[in-house]
């Protein structure tokens, strides 16, 4: 359905009825127009007045910048509904090595960044959130479709990390983050993090609740840096094994108990953090309704294409226009 | 008023001097004779029985004896009637300026029946409206005052309504009837108009426009208005077109010339400008 950006415009459109009150063509007097037949051409008179009809609403239908509203239509694609919940602890700024990046590596972060830009890059049916945790959570984007939206949030975590890393709290906001619009079977969340902390109790609770009603399924990407402990890893006999030393491993073994389908990658370098994206593409890829934006199109340049041919053809007619016979200025002669 | 104009006079006084016959005592040599100034002949009594012209010197040489009175021609006078159709065709032209040639042919007749010492009357119609009427008089009326009255004019209006009105008011005798027109009427209303004025002695005098007649033929659009009717038409003119038109106004003067003869008459034709040599040819051969 066409709509009008300035339907005001649109009160003028009386004024195409110009044609029927002024003649396009100046009128030279010639008597007895009925003794004179032959070589009429009765259309002319016609097509002149409806090229004039059609030129002038076309201006003004065109001055009224006509369009076809945008908006949303329902498109079946293959996607999840995900957030993205990152890391935003200071240790995140350091390099694979466990050091500050220097001009040939890059920082965990920054690969993580670059590798979720080709990531949203290659799955245009997702709708994504993106959520940070550190010393608090945060949510930076809502779920969205739109791509320029979530590169700037991905973008946006670039900014230096805070000290702590609450995992728990982080978790919960991404499980609470899912809306009615998210189909229960497509929502995923991706958490993105070198370490862990130990969840405290009434947290556990609140995730386990969360987890069950909302229903999602959890990845953890484990940015292991060098030295540090695997969450696969089982301490050997003697050695201590508790939350407050082993938050990683620990951390896992509560999310296996936390009844959401749930895998764990451990990445140890930008290569090994690709696939481990590849692999979750791979599984968070199934039938999913999502609504495409259509773009408000403009017709104006239809209207306005009309109204010059129409000028055109008005112009040669007036090119072409004469009189009967030209009229001579010459004085009356008397001869002798 | 142009220089070339008291050429034009003198045509038309040639013109009206010509001996028309009148019993009224007037400007004009009268083909009757009887008592005058001027002596034309002698008759015997018994043809011209007017005794007080006794011509006695003859009567007495005359060897068989009869008695001869003299004769003297007769001056009649006459009122030359100018109607003017002045309708909406006369304002359009191409070659001419057809009001103008009316207003100069009108100031002539003027001037002539001035210099003539005949009544001069002048009725213009437009259409179905009596725009102007210039009783019959002598001299009240200057030439260039006419002339400037009609070129000043607006034709206007529709057909012959008001001149065909007026000729019922018209006298049959001691008139010369001019009827100036573009003519651009149909045979029938032209017959009709001639049927009215008819037997009085008429001279038509035929405004013509080559252009109008002859259009180009170049390709284009023309819009046309009927000044009359107000009927509008729209043609592409090519040379088909334009030979279609020559063709068809040649066809309607050829059958309005049929309607003059029939009715035993002759139109000058003034075509784009006056000639007054043609103009004097054409008034000696119209019929009277």
């Amino acid at each position: 359905m066409i709509a009008f950006a300035h339907p005001l415009a649109l009160l003028a459109l009386p004024l195409a009825l110009t044609p029927f009150l002024r003649r396009w063509l100046a009128s030279a007097p010639v008597p007895r127009l009925d003794l004179r037949t032959g070589g009429e051409a009765p259309w002319t008179d016609r097509l002149l007045k409806a090229v004039g009809v059609v030129g002038i609403t076309a201006l003004i239908l065109g001055l009224a910048k006509p369009h076809l509203p945008g908006g949303t239509r329902p498109h079946q694609g293959h996607g999840a509904n995900l957030v993205l919940l990152i890391d935003r602890s200071f240790s995140m700024d350091d390099s694979f090595a466990g050091r500050a990046p220097n001009g040939d590596e890059e920082s965990k972060s920054a690969a993580a960044r670059r590798l979720l830009f080709e990531f949203i890059e290659k799955r245009p049916d997702d709708r994504i959130g993106v959520a940070g945790f550190s010393t608090a959570p945060m949510q930076v984007l809502a779920l969205t479709q739109s791509r320029s939206a979530i590169a700037a949030a991905i973008a946006a975590l670039g900014e230096r990390g805070l000290s702590q890393t609450d995992v728990g709290r982080g978790l919960a906001m991404a499980m609470d983050m899912f809306d009615e619009a998210a189909a229960p079977d497509s929502r995923a969340v991706v958490m993105v993090s070198d370490g862990a902390g130990v969840i405290a109790r009434e947290t556990q609770e609140a995730l386990q609740a969360l987890a069950r009603r909302n229903g999602v399924r959890l990845y953890w990407l484990y940015l292991r840096t060098a030295g540090a402990k695997g969450i696969f890893e089982i301490p050997r006999p003697g050695e201590a094994d508790t939350p407050q030393l082993r938050p990683e491993r620990h951390l896992h073994i509560f999310l296996q108990r936390l009844g959401v389908p749930y895998r764990a990658f451990e990445a140890d370098s930008p290569e090994a953090v690709d696939e481990a994206i590849q692999a979750i593409g791979d599984l968070e890829s199934r039938p999913i309704l999502t609504l495409r934006p259509l773009p408000r199109r403009d017709l104006a340049w239809i209207f306005y294409g009309l109204a010059a041919l129409m000028a055109g053809v008005l112009a040669a007619a007036r090119r072409l226009e004469r009189a009967y016979a030209p009229r001579s200025s010459a004085p009356t002669e008397i001869r002798p | 008023m142009t220089t070339a104009q008291p050429h034009l006079f003198e045509a038309l006084v040639w013109r009206l001097a010509q001996r028309i016959s009148g019993a009224r005592p007037g400007g004009h040599r009268g083909l009757a004779r009887g008592a005058g100034e001027i002596f034309a002949d002698v008759a015997p009594l018994a043809r011209h029985p007017d005794p007080r012209r006794l011509d006695l010197r003859r009567s007495l040489t005359d060897p068989f004896g009869e008695v001869f009175v003299r004769r003297f021609e007769t001056r009649t006078d006459l009122t030359l009637h100018l109607l003017l159709d002045a309708s909406a065709s006369l304002a359009t032209g191409a070659q001419a300026d057809r009001q103008e040639l009316a207003a100069l042919l009108a100031s002539g007749f003027a001037q002539a029946a001035r210099r003539g010492g005949d009544l001069f009357a002048l009725d213009v119609g437009c259409g179905g409206r009596k725009a102007l009427e210039i009783p019959p008089g002598r001299s009240l009326n200057a030439p260039e005052e006419i002339f400037a009255r009609l070129r000043s004019l607006a034709p206007q209006g529709e057909g012959l309504e008001a001149l065909a009105r007026l000729t019922e008011a018209l006298p049959h005798e001691r008139i010369l009837v001019a009827l100036i027109s573009d003519f651009e009427h149909a045979p029938e209303e032209l017959d009709e108009l001639l049927s009215a004025l008819r037997p009085r002695p008429l001279l038509p005098i035929w405004l013509r426009d080559s252009g109008l007649e002859n259009p180009p033929g170049g390709f284009g659009l023309a819009d046309l208005r009927d000044p009359e009717t107000g009927r509008r038409r729209v043609v592409l003119t090519t040379k088909t077109w334009a030979a279609a038109q020559s063709r068809t106004s040649a066809e309607r003067r050829a059958a309005l010339k049929r309607v003059f003869e029939r009715h035993g008459l002759r139109p000058v034709e003034i075509l784009d400008g006056i000639s007054i040599g043609e103009l004097s040819a054409a008034l000696e051969e119209a019929p009277p």
